[in-house]
């Protein structure tokens, strides 16, 4: 029999932090387009996850904390238009690309960011979630609290809208 | 658009999962969209986000909650002396905790479409719509019945002490009754059902409800009080269903948004509308959508989980 809760733990809630930071503020950010709200958003979570950690065991953790990111962001930025804008990972850089190929590519690059920003929220973030956080439809669908088959429906739905959006500008 | 997946809308995530069968893999990497799809899934793999400065932020918590840190560390130093008491007299170690335990903060949040039955120590039951929260002190509560809402909730209360509500608007404090309060960024009002109530705001003094009286806020000041059906004895969203009074339309859009968990896009023109009265049932988007447009003359297209709106001419 335990009285304590491993959330309550300095330790493990710092490792819990170092493992799932990242995850929410992305996941802020996809909602919100505003890096500034993102750390705030993240900061208040975690904080009320330390005032609640008696009753939030370690397994329920990362769902409270997605929560309270979530009733955050209703309570304080409501329809405003979002702006992302996306870092590139290095990729190799092929020899001998002309230079009118490179524009295409970052005019392409360009669009691409302008048409995910205006992808509706629900599609956005799990597109996004799978894309950039490289997460699995069933952790997004957890993550989020919806069905898989809901998971799979919205990243065909944004495959859709991204493909016909790319081709109309 | 390609025939192949014309009735199947998870055909694309199962394609960029690597989960089509070949047969279908073959089909696809034959048809025109195939290398566009093929182009965004690549540029998209390598996209990432801003750079985060974890450390900061951590150190925000950790220097933000300095007080409660430190105690929940004195906390954890007394719970190494009583794993030693364990083994000697588990009664004791009840009774430690019981005294000494500081996390007694009880939070409970809805999202969106969801409600909550909430049951209190002192026998009360709370009512959660969705998309609020509550919160109180599990501890300090048998003495003192304090809660702290946001959003909306209807409340049954066991005659007792006082019983008091905060809202971000305003308080409602009451002996044995049952009222509902909604507390939401545009609206601040108290209905009572039975019993009597006491609603307070920043800017004005106590105002006393009897059964079927309700009062709401404007502008932070609370207004006269008037009549509402109080002979059902509860709430209509409790059955399901919103209903409005004179009220700017962006608030029953809001509602939408929260009982149907979906995102809606509509002009300022159309959010600002006054004076609307109506309301809809919360197990049916379509003809929710239908009710409101119906009224205001608008126009809805559904997108997976997002709405535009858009003024009819």
């Amino acid at each position: 029999m335990s009285f304590s809760n491993d959330t309550c733990n300095k330790i493990i809630f710092q490792k819990f932090y170092q493992d799932q930071s990242e995850g929410l503020l992305n996941y802020v950010y996809y909602k919100s387009g505003n890096t500034g709200f993102a750390e705030d958003t993240v900061q208040e979570s975690f904080i009320r996850l330390w005032k609640n950690c008696a009753r939030v065991p370690l397994e329920k953790a990362k769902s409270f904390l997605f929560t309270t990111a979530t009733n955050l962001f209703r309570d304080r930025l409501k329809h405003k238009k979002v702006v992302l804008k996306f870092r590139e990972r290095p990729v190799q850089t092929q020899t001998n690309q002309d230079p009118e190929f490179l524009m295409q590519e970052k005019e392409f690059k360009a669009k691409l960011d302008r048409v995910i920003s205006a992808l509706p929220e629900a599609q956005r973030i799990t597109f996004l979630m799978n894309r950039i956080d490289k997460l699995k439809y069933r952790e997004i669908a957890e993550i989020l609290g919806v069905s898989q088959k809901t998971v799979e429906k919205r990243i065909h739905q944004a495959l859709l809208v991204l493909r016909k959006e790319i081709g109309k500008i | 658009m390609s025939d192949l997946f014309k009735d199947d809308d998870t055909f694309l995530a199962r394609w960029l999962s690597g989960e089509l069968s070949p047969q279908e893999l073959a089909e696809f990497e034959k048809s025109d969209a195939y290398r566009e799809y093929q182009k965004i899934a690549n540029h998209t793999s390598n996209l990432d986000t801003p750079q985060w400065d974890t450390q900061k932020i951590w150190n925000q918590i950790e220097g933000d909650e300095s007080n409660i840190v430190a105690k929940k560390e004195t906390k954890l130093v007394r719970m190494g002396w009583i794993t030693y008491a364990i083994a000697g007299c588990a009664l004791l170690v009840l009774g430690y905790l019981t005294l000494f335990n500081t996390n007694s903060i009880q939070l409970h949040e809805t999202f969106a479409t969801q409600n909550e039955t909430i049951h209190l120590p002192d026998g009360s039951v709370v009512y959660l719509n969705a998309g609020s929260s509550l919160q109180y002190n599990t501890k300090t509560f048998p003495e003192q019945r304090n809660l702290d809402l946001k959003g909306e909730a209807f409340f049954e209360v066991t005659k007792g002490s006082a019983f008091k509500v905060k809202t971000d608007h305003g308080d409602v404090r009451v002996l044995g009754t049952s009222f509902n309060i909604k507390s939401r960024v545009e609206r601040f009002e108290v209905q009572c059902f039975t019993g009597s109530v006491g609603v307070s705001s920043l800017g004005s003094a106590e105002i006393q409800l009897l059964k079927g009286e309700k009062v709401e806020a404007q502008k932070g000041k609370l207004q006269n009080k008037s009549q509402f059906n109080a002979l059902e004895g509860t709430p209509v969203w409790r059955n399901g269903q919103s209903r409005f009074n004179n009220v700017l339309v962006i608030e029953v859009l809001n509602e939408m948004e929260r009982q149907f968990d979906i995102e809606i896009k509509a002009n300022p023109t159309i959010e600002n509308i006054e004076n609307y009265s109506g309301g809809f049932d919360h197990n049916n988007l379509e003809s929710a959508l239908q009710i409101v447009c119906s009224s205001i003359n608008c126009t809805y297209v559904i997108d997976g989980t997002s709405v535009r709106i858009t003024q009819n001419d």
